[in-house]
Parts: structure tokens; sequence; C-alpha cells
């Protein structure tokens, strides 16, 4: 498993990437929830388990965000094993790399002919594709910082990102 | 007891009479001195074959062929070994970076950000 650190906006981000031999144990919180901060799967496929009673979860595929599948939590709490039927890759966002406390995150999940609205201000970390913006290319993992005006990106290649605020 | 199944002379350095020899199975090469005899000459034929045979390492690989079919005790000498607590020198970027370890997180976010500021942009 390869863990890679970005700076995205103040934030420390990692991207993980695994292969199909690793596996991961998460621990939960009470709440059957994972606790060390927000993910989000850009490639791949996950398949989620917990330890202690053998749940299934949803797999976990490219666009998930946990920040926004608050209600995907385990019925217990525990650990959840991660297993990988294919190389996968997700931003790790934690708690422990960002002891001021982790942004609001939307994602942003777009293919080509796709033609998805920048706002002006916006803070973008794009993980992974390609989008066009305003005649400059972006090819993630980068930053993208919109502060001429609202405008709209066109997609190059499947891309995968998050709005930071 | 390996056996040299073949060599060949590589190279002769004329000026401090020294051969190189490569064996068939030896990674390496072996380099021999040339001592003149009584005659003021270099051995030849079957005495500078017999001397060449006698440079071949059998004892190193010996050892090498026991070490790959396994030491019975090995586990127990693995044993013995205290680990320094001082952290080994980070080799590439990925030694830093496993977040389940310490690692200067810092440094490597730094150069992470100069990376991906190359790449990203205002627009």
């Amino acid at each position: 498993m390869k863990h890679t650190p970005y700076a995205a906006f103040g934030t420390v981000v990692i991207l993980v990437q695994a292969e199909t031999t690793d596996n991961r144990i998460v621990k939960l919180g009470d709440d059957g929830l994972v606790t060390s901060g927000w993910y989000f799967y850009t490639k791949g496929r996950t398949n989620v388990k917990v330890v202690e009673t053998g749940e299934q979860l949803e797999d976990r595929t490219p666009g998930w965000l946990n920040a926004e599948h608050t209600t995907a939590n385990a019925s217990s709490t525990g650990h959840l094993e991660l297993t990988f039927p294919e190389e996968t890759e997700w931003l790790c966002i934690p708690h422990v790399h960002n002891a001021g406390g982790l942004p609001t995150l939307k994602s942003l999940v777009v293919k080509p002919g796709d033609t998805p609205e920048l706002p002006n201000n916006s803070n973008i970390f794009l993980v992974r594709g390609k989008l066009e913006v305003n005649t400059k290319i972006f090819t993630g993992p980068c930053q993208i910082r919109v502060r001429s005006g609202d405008t709209t990106a066109d997609v190059i290649e499947d891309a995968y990102g998050l709005f930071f605020s | 007891m390996p056996d040299i199944t073949d060599y060949k002379i590589t190279a002769f350095d004329q000026t401090n009479g020294r051969l190189e020899i490569k064996f068939e199975n030896l990674e390496n090469k072996i380099y021999l001195d040339l001592h003149p005899d009584q005659s003021g000459l270099y051995p030849e034929g079957d005495k500078l074959d017999t001397m060449i045979r006698g440079v071949f390492p059998k004892s190193h690989i010996e050892r090498k062929e026991k070490i790959a079919s396994g030491i019975a005790n090995s586990a127990a000498i693995a044993a013995l070994v205290q680990p320094d607590d001082i952290s080994p020198t980070p080799q590439s970027l990925n030694d830093f970076i496993d977040p389940d370890q310490f690692f200067n997180i810092k440094l490597v976010v730094a150069i992470q950000r100069t990376l991906a500021e190359m790449s990203g942009g205002t627009v």
C-alpha cells in the first residue's frame, strides 16, 4: 500500500493506492462509522466487512465520499476489514495530521461531456482525471483555485475532485 | 562441493601482470596476479589452468548454497538481534509516509505542496 501526502488548501491529504494483495483494518466508532477522518474513493473497488460480526457493507467505489454517506454505518462498533478485488485508490483526510480540524467537503464526480460549474472562489483538489478550465489544463492530483469569476470546466478525462470549504 | 564448470580469461592487464577471470557459475569476476617463474616467464598450459582453478572460491559458493537451502538454527541467531533505537535513514519518499509510523509529515507535505502547485494553479 502506497501513501503519498499532499497539501490541499492548508489541509494534509494522503493519496492511498492499494494492490489486490493488500488489506487494511480500520477502527469504527460507537456509531459504526470510521473515525479516522474523511475518505474519497477515486479508482477500483473496496469490499468492506466488520471483523467482529462479519457484517458486509456496501462496496466502496469511485466517487464515494464518506462525508456524503453518513448513514452507511455498520450496525456495531468494532473494526472494518478492507480488501481490494482490484487496484484501488482513495484520498484520505485524516484527523491525525490535521489538528486544526477537517474541512467541509463536497465531491465532484464528472465524465467527458459534463460541464461542471465552478463558482468563483472555489478551492478544488482534483484527485484524479483531467479538466480544462479557462483554457488551462489540470491533471490530478493538483489544486485548482477559481478566482476570476464563476466558470465551468470541460471534462477531458473522468475526473474525481473535492470542493474544500 | 561446487564444481568449476568452465571459465574464461576475460582480460589480461600486462602492466600489472593481472588476469581477469570469469567463472561460469560465479557472478563476480576474479582477479589473479601472475608471478613469473624461475625462468622469468608466466605459467602456461596445465600449470596456469591449475593455478586458475585453485583460486575458484569453493567455500564462498558452498556457503551461499547452504544458506539458500536453509539453516536449521537461523531463527535462534535472529532472536539475538537487538534493533538499534535510531531510525534508519530514509532512502525514498515512501520511507517517510506510512501513516502508521512516525514520519516527518511537514517535510513530506512541503515537498508535495510544491509538486501539487506546479501542476495546479489559479484560474
